[in-house]
């Protein structure tokens, strides 16, 4: 039954991943939240899933020429140094701290979103009353 | 002068790199959310390029992380394997359900789940 609601609970958070959205956002506070697991096994898990994704995806991405190298070349070298160093940092820091600091991230993140959406939106209904004035 | 503006662009994306490195770093997630819009405002080009881009600059990061979790003994493969073929199922599907709904919905379902999500992983 376990197995069952965890494939559900990543099938929901694979769904905005594959509309290329942080699909991992949404993993590890349900992993949390409706399975109790660890703040630390969340993130490798999803970290490891992300991984097999992206490495299908880079395949068909490199096929379609979509990949632009140069970004990628300024971009991995520091990322992935540092990315290494943050998360030697995550694995000796407490879960609980963890997991408060990720709830603060995944809250902003969001808050921005609905921000962005809503000015968007906002912006969509002025351009439609000028294209149609009645 | 056009020397000066490369430069200027390599260093704001190395900036980039280190920003999206701390992120994806410490909570094994996020990368992807800051790497999209911040590649796009560096090379003024919000398209499927910014996005494929991004994705290969996380999985990167992602190979990194995984092999501290694995050196430090922090991965259930178990859950990895159950989630991973949760995970391929569902990005199919969004992949699919992306051409048929409207970006603002999803960008307000998504937010909106994710400040829920917050407040519920604080409170419990």
């Amino acid at each position: 039954m376990q197995i069952l609601l965890l494939l559900a609970v990543s099938c929901f958070s694979g769904i905005f991943a594959g509309m290329g959205m942080g699909g991992g956002t949404f993993l590890i506070p349900l992993l949390s939240l409706f399975f109790g697991i660890e703040q630390i096994i969340c993130q490798s898990t999803n970290v490891l899933c992300f991984v097999l994704l992206a490495i299908i995806c880079s395949v068909i991405y490199a096929k379609n020429k979509l990949i632009d190298y140069k970004v990628v070349l300024c971009v991995i070298f520091p990322a992935t140094a540092i990315a290494t160093l943050a998360s030697i940092f995550a694995v000796k820091t407490s879960s609980d701290v963890l997991q408060i600091c990720f709830s603060i991230f995944i809250i902003l993140v969001g808050a921005f979103y609905f921000i962005k959406t809503i000015a968007a939106m906002k912006k969509d209904k002025k351009l439609l009353v000028k294209k149609n004035p009645n | 002068m056009e020397n000066k503006n490369k430069f200027f662009d390599i260093l704001k994306l190395v900036g980039v790199g280190v920003v999206s490195g701390i992120i994806n770093g410490f909570f094994g997630a996020g990368g992807g959310l800051l790497l999209v819009p911040l590649i796009s405002f560096v090379q003024k080009d919000n398209s499927k390029k910014a996005h494929a881009t991004t994705l290969v600059c996380v999985m990167f990061m992602c190979i990194a992380s995984s092999v501290i979790y694995f050196l430090k003994k922090q991965i259930d493969y178990k859950l990895v394997l159950v989630c991973g073929i949760g995970s391929l199922i569902g990005s199919l599907v969004g992949t699919k359900l992306l051409k048929n709904l409207k970006n603002n919905i999803i960008d307000l379902v998504f937010s909106g789940v994710l400040i829920l999500a917050g407040v519920c992983m604080i409170i419990f």
